[in-house]
């Protein structure tokens, strides 16, 4: 085939989701084209319609969807229309689809090998199973797997994030299809292995001229891995383009704030001096915990001798892939669990010791807000109960007291005062954080400890959300710890840093500092990962 | 492992007893005494000598304390005890009877699990969003039909008005086919009710996307991928449905006049025949045991991910 000729090319595509009686138009008139051997990002906020289109390209959207008009080519066969049945012999063979979360998208009950082999065979009903066997060894080995043999044996729980995504995209690319729609491929991985399948997808890309649809919400890892960049906006294309071309000269207003908006636009913290004395509201020093074994056996050691000092009302980030033992550290910071050896203390005390008034105290002025805020509230709960349950725990008995104190903190974090009467299910994800950080202010606390507390957001409303913070860091003169993988949103937020690499603190030390002298390797070529780091530059955007 | 079924073993005996002690006690306060009801009786012209001779030789004048005992020590002995009403070996009736019902619950749990695939295949894959919606009230309507009633009509129709399968006059296999199959329908509800709400959960998760746009087949999908993933909780309650089949045997083979386990208990009731319903009550637990420790090892069988666990677990 002409590398030059399209493999999927798009008109004028309508798609609306029809719920009783009313209708939502998620597509408006989208025409795009992908060639071979090209790759083409689809970038735009969260319910932008990305994941619509992917879906439409397969034929897979749900019953409720409907397409009004226009046409998809999937090569030459038109799609819009096509019975189930053409569909199927279609899917999985000429276009395929890598999809977002490795962790859910295998059938945990089914070994790697089955789950290849039937992939195969859907397509060559003929197939001979030990032929295909043979033939997939090759192919993982192919993806960058490891021992294949083995793995074929091995259940989806056996793997790790990444090697299971290595497999989904060996069973998409074992027909060798024209087009590859991978929608958000890496948004589930650590950010180095990120880097890996990315660069897997690059190769695979240019050796088979495969044209691929990456739908990414990323746009600083659109800006590094894709030729062209089309921008979607509420279900309308507002921009397409040459990657660079894009980047370096954004055409519409919505396009200029996605980018604006990128933390990797903002400068690194500059070292703030506080006035007063320097007082430290956390010091952390030599802190070691292991997790007992079976039988009571000493276990792994999550963390190993990590040391840090916050100064009270500024912000200490700790960046860490998953497993680096982020998570038992704050377990340790908020004196649910005893360290081993090593201290922590937080405004003076012990939270591991302290008990009584002391430790209620404590557990007030500590405050955790959590990543997803969707899984600590009760969805059924309406947003004014949930605030009001602190309250209610703290003694203020007071309805009236009570609802000030409310609609302050709603001020405070810049929600209207409607959204009491809204259930936690109903809210998009800026305002349920939004509730979350308003929740944890609601007890006068000294420090935040801030969970991955923007990673679910889209690049704008995490703009918002962090802006938000530095001004209550300001007005209320509050500590935070901001643990997150995102080295970009740490950079903006943070005044000092560490980085912890599989329970070892690898580097420490100011902002600026670590960002732009790195000593340790892991942090260098963490720094080197981040996605789209062309890009970082003072924000100088007219 | 050895650890896990050794505890489950010593879970099992401390139900049995506990079933066993429980019967005894419940017994023991039944109004009545079936030794008085029994040769009291006029025509039999016997003494009150010789009733209070027959009393004594079925230990019922003992303390409640020592009867237990001595019931007990029998039991685990493997002496079942006599028939009150009939005299006869109490394990011999059971030897006979069990066969009946032991073809019942055959027939009726296979049929149960035949009709439970068939209509969850309908009520997940039907074209339409309403059919499916309509298809899926279906098997809580079915559990809350008596089951007397759904066999008196099966009989009605099936046997004296379509003439399709005898029920007079036949044995084996055939005697409880009709009567089986009736049962099934009721036993198949929470069966269906069960694997419809895993399935769901299941149809709901990422990898069935990734399966159909790989090609698959929604039957194909269904069968290879949702069924063995909604297995387990459908295992676990169809452990559970045996209980629901030994309560139906006993109307069951009431209504159509089988000599089954069933029958007998009813009988044993009637006559107040502590040693029969005492043996009935252990075999069914003891059955009920053994069909919930076999489906608990079936588990791990199924889900990779509970193998590892154990075999971890075990280390
Ligand atoms: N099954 C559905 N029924 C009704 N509306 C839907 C359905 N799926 C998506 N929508 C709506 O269509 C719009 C586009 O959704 P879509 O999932 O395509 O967004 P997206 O760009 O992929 O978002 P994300 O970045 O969060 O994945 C949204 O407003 C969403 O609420
Ligand atoms: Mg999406």
């Amino acid at each position: 085939m002409n590398a030059a000729s399209p493999q999927l090319s798009i008109r004028d595509l309508d798609v609306v989701y029809e719920s009783r009686g009313s209708a939502h138009h998620a597509l408006k008139g989208v025409s795009l084209e992908v060639r071979a051997g090209e790759m083409l990002a689809l970038v735009g906020e969260s319910g932008s319609g990305k994941s619509t289109l992917g879906r439409a390209i397969l034929g897979l959207l749900p019953e409720s969807a409907r397409i009004q008009r226009g046409s998809i080519m999937v090569g030459d066969t038109e799609i819009v229309g096509l019975p189930e049945r053409a569909l199927r012999r279609i899917r999985g063979a000429r276009v395929a689809l890598i999809p977002q979360d490795p962790a859910h998208s295998l059938d945990p009950v089914r070994t790697i090998g089955a789950q290849l082999v039937e992939a195969v065979h859907l397509h060559e009903p003929r197939g001979n199973t030990a032929t295909t066997r043979r033939m997939l060894v090759g192919l993982l080995e192919r993806v960058g797997i490891k021992e294949p043999e083995r793995r074929l044996h091995q259940y989806p729980h056996e793997l790790s994030g990444g090697m299971r995504q290595r497999v989904l995209i060996a069973a998409a690319i074992a027909q060798r299809p024209a087009l590859i729609v991978a929608d958000e491929p890496t948004s589930a991985l650590d950010v180095s292995v990120q880097v890996q399948i990315m660069a897997l997808l690059a190769e695979l890309r240019h050796e088979m001229g495969t044209a691929m649809l990456f739908i990414t919400h990323d746009l600083g890892l659109a800006s590094e891995q894709a030729d062209r960049v089309a921008v979607l906006q509420h279900g309308t294309l507002c921009e397409t383009g040459e990657t660079k071309a894009l980047f370096a000269n954004p055409r519409t207003p919505y396009t200029r704030r996605l980018l604006a908006d990128l933390p990797l636009f903002h400068e690194a913290r500059a070292p703030r001096r506080t006035e007063g004395p320097r007082e430290d509201a956390i010091v952390v020093s030599h802190l070691t915990y292991a997790y007992k074994g079976a039988g009571g056996r000493p276990g792994h050691k999550a963390v190993r001798d990590i040391s840090f000092n916050v100064v009270a009302g500024q912000t200490h980030g700790i960046v860490g892939e998953s497993g680096s033992g982020k998570t038992t550290l704050l377990r340790c910071l908020l004196g649910l669990i005893t360290p081993d050896s090593g201290s922590v203390h937080i405004l003076g005390e012990n939270p591991a010791r302290v008990e009584g008034a002391a430790q209620r105290a404590l557990r007030r002025a500590v405050q955790f807000v959590y990543q997803n805020p969707h899984v600590s509230f009760d969805p059924r709960c309406r947003a004014a109960d949930i605030l009001a349950e602190p309250l209610i725990n703290a003694g203020l008995h007071d309805r009236g007291a009570r609802t000030e104190r409310i609609r302050t903190m709603l001020e405070r974090v810049q929600l209207p005062p409607a959204v009491l009467e809204r259930r936690a299910a109903n809210m998009s994800g800026g305002q349920s954080q939004r509730l979350a950080i308003a929740r944890a202010l609601l007890c006068d606390p000294k420090i935040l400890i801030l969970d991955e507390v923007v990673s679910a957001l889209d690049v704008s409303v995490q703009a918002e959300i962090l802006t938000l913070l530095e001004t209550l860091q300001h007005q209320l003169n509050l500590t935070y710890v901001f643990v997150s993988h995102d080295l970009a949103v740490v950079r903006r937020i943070a005044d000092t840093v560490s980085i912890i690499r599989a329970g070892e603190q690898v580097e420490h030390g100011p902002t600026e500092t670590v960002f732009s002298t790195p000593h340790d390797d892991y942090t260098k070529r963490l720094l080197a990962a981040i996605p789209g780091r062309d890009l970082m530059r003072p924000a100088v955007l007219a | 492992m050895t650890r896990y079924i050794l505890s489950r073993a010593l879970q099992a005996l401390l139900v049995l007893w506990g079933a066993f002690t429980l019967s005894f006690v419940l017994l023991q306060v039944m109004p009545g005494d079936a030794v008085l009801i029994k040769f009291q009786d006029p025509e039999l012209g016997l003494s009150p000598q010789q009733i209070s001779d027959i009393r004594a030789s079925y230990g019922a004048d003992e303390s409640a304390f020592v009867q237990y005992a001595h019931v007990l020590g029998r039991t685990l002995a493997g002496q079942l005890g006599y028939s009150i009403e009939t005299g006869v070996p109490v394990s011999r009736m059971l030897h006979a009877a069990y066969p009946t019902t032991l073809r019942l619950a055959v027939v009726s749990f296979g049929g149960a699990i035949m009709l439970a695939a068939g209509f969850a295949t309908a009520a997940l894959l039907a074209p339409l969003r309403p059919l499916r919606a309509a298809l899926r009230l279906v098997p809580g309507l079915a559990s809350g039909i008596p089951v007397f009633w759904l066999e008196i009509v099966a009989i009605q129709l099936v046997s004296f008005h379509w003439k399709l399968v005898p029920v007079v006059g036949v044995s084996g296999w055939t005697a409880v086919l009709l009567p089986g199959l009736a049962l099934a329908i009721p036993i198949s509800a929470p069966l269906t009710q069960v694997f419809l709400s895993a399935a769901e959960r299941v149809m709901a998760q990422p990898f069935i996307d990734v399966l159909r746009a790989r090609g698959a087949s929604p039957l194909r999908i269904l069968y290879a991928h949702v069924l063995p993933n909604a297995l387990p909780p459908t295992l676990t309650i169809s452990g559970l449905v045996f209980g629901e089949i030994l309560a139906g045997a006993v109307v069951t083979e009431t209504v159509f006049g089988l000599d089954g386990l069933g029958q007998l208990a009813q009988q044993a009731v009637a006559n107040q025949d502590v040693a029969v319903l005492q043996a009935i009550i252990l075999i069914s637990v003891a059955g009920f045991v053994v069909i919930n420790f076999t489906v608990d090892a079936l588990h791990p069988l199924i889900d990779p991910r509970i193998r590892r666990t154990q075999a971890g677990g075990a280390a």
